[in-house]
């Protein structure tokens, strides 16, 4: 058995470690705002949180996309349209947008700054 | 500085870090699944931590309106409205109780409000999609033939069976799929799923809470640009909100766009002056119905439906030159400025 006298370095060693574990575990918190992706297809629109990584099908005249939001960017994985233009590569920053015409599906980026960040769902 | 302090102060380093991850993973994430049934996209979104939990009731959802679908969709073969249109008298065509229902209820939003809502259109709407395709403007006498077939108070709904006038036909496009949302509102709900969303069209309702803890908020798109919107507004749980508006779908004949909500009292598409209607009702068939009722009533005939008491709800009545109605302060509509 060995005793161990609690230093100043160590108060400091447990600190960091303490802090890093409130970080990590409010970092989903501090997340939930920001950018927005806003799907439109030809039957309504959904609005998801480009700070939320997760993957989803979008259907538009009969054709499903999937969509995926990782790290901030959204992307077009898979495509049952023939064409395939819209699997070209991700968009990030606001404004940009992905369009599937014969899906009649557009993916488009919207800014906190633009009024709608706090908004779930574009009805209408 | 012994090795034995060095060994401690890495063990605690490892200790407090593996700690760190479990607690990240704790908070609830959002899961969303799309379907295309009755011929709208539906897209479920569940707030919970258990993701085998979210594929459960996802498959639940989709079980349940592929059954609703094949009840009242009017081109499956074999479902209850497909049936009741080709039976020449409809008391002879058994139909399931929740078919009755909606019908039911169909009727009695029409009587309610002079006929402007109707679920015997269907000839109209085909007559008109008919002449858009040959892009030709149907005739006063086709149109005039058409409404013959319609008439929500020439059927009856009693005993669980449906009595209709030869020809006509009925289609829930208008109210199942409010009904269809209101169903899944009491379906979805889960111990382990904190909240949720449901988008079924132009229907919209939540349950629960989100995990940020915000109320959810929903914008009402702007008639005149498809990009922007007239207004924000907390969605309560369990309340579905409804939008009809002469923007959605439309045949265009000779380059002049024709929308595809129709007054039933002229067979033409609706011209009340409204451009979109946004009803709040806690029956989401009602909530359905009604939007497109008041569409085509317009603005003071809605207004004095509200006052009415007739069925309980709230809506948002946007005018052809962009005014936004409520009909009371009650809905906390914040329009953009």
């Amino acid at each position: 058995m060995f005793r161990v006298r609690f230093s100043f370095a160590d108060a400091i060693v447990m600190l960091i470690c303490l802090s890093l574990a409130l970080l990590l575990l409010l970092l989903p918190l501090l997340r939930t705002s920001g950018d927005r992706l806003t799907v439109t297809t030809p039957e309504t629109s959904y609005s998801y949180s480009l700070s939320e990584n997760q993957t989803f099908t979008v259907v538009g005249n009969g054709i499903a996309l999937t969509v995926q939001i990782e790290n901030g960017e959204a992307r077009v994985l898979h495509s049952s349209c023939p064409d395939g233009l819209c699997q070209t590569g991700g968009i990030s920053k606001s404004g940009q947008s992905i369009l599937c015409a014969p899906a009649g599906v557009r993916l488009l980026i919207t800014s906190r700054e633009g009024g709608n960040a706090d908004v779930d769902f574009v009805a209408g | 500085m012994s090795r034995n302090r060095c060994v401690l102060r890495l063990l605690s380093l490892l200790l407090l870090l593996s700690l760190c991850f479990p607690l990240s993973a704790c908070a609830e994430r959002s899961h969303s699944r799309s379907f295309y049934l009755m011929d709208t996209a539906i897209t479920v979104t569940l707030y919970t931590r258990d993701m085998s939990l979210a594929e459960e009731r996802f498959a639940l959802a989709h079980a349940h309106l592929t059954e609703l679908e094949a009840l009242w969709s009017r081109h499956q073969e074999g479902s209850d409205l497909s049936r009741l249109n080709a039976s020449a008298s409809g008391s002879d065509t058994p139909i399931d109780p929740r078919t009755a229902e909606l019908l039911r209820i169909s009727r009695e939003v029409s009587l309610k409000t002079g006929g402007a809502f109707d679920p015997t259109l269907a000839p109209l709407s085909a007559l008109w999609e008919n002449c858009g395709a040959e892009n030709r403007l149907p005739t006063s006498e086709e149109i005039a033939n058409a409404l013959k077939k319609t008439g929500a108070d020439r059927y009856t709904v009693e005993n669980g069976t449906v009595a209709k006038p030869l020809g006509m036909e009925f289609d829930a496009g208008g109210i199942g799929k409010g009904a269809a949302i209101s169903d899944l509102l009491s379906l979805l709900p889960a111990d382990g799923i904190t909240g949720g969303m449901i988008s079924f069209g132009s229907n919209v309702a939540v349950f629960g809470e989100k995990p940020n803890g915000k109320p959810f908020r929903v914008a009402l798109r702007d008639p005149k640009n498809p990009n922007g919107t007239v207004g924000t507004m907390e969605l309560s749980g369990g309340v579905v909100l409804s939008v009809s508006g002469d923007y959605e779908r439309y045949v265009t004949v000779n380059g002049q766009r024709y929308h595809h909500i129709l007054d039933p009292a002229t067979g033409y598409p609706s011209a009340s002056g409204l451009s979109s209607v946004a009803v709040l009702c806690e029956n989401g068939a009602l909530a359905d119905a009604l939007s497109t009722a008041l569409l085509v009533m317009g603005l003071e005939k809605s207004l004095a439906l509200y006052a009415s008491g007739a069925f309980s709800f709230e809506a948002i009545l946007i005018t052809s030159s962009g005014e936004c109605h409520l009909t009371s302060p009650a809905v906390g509509f914040s329009p953009t400025p």
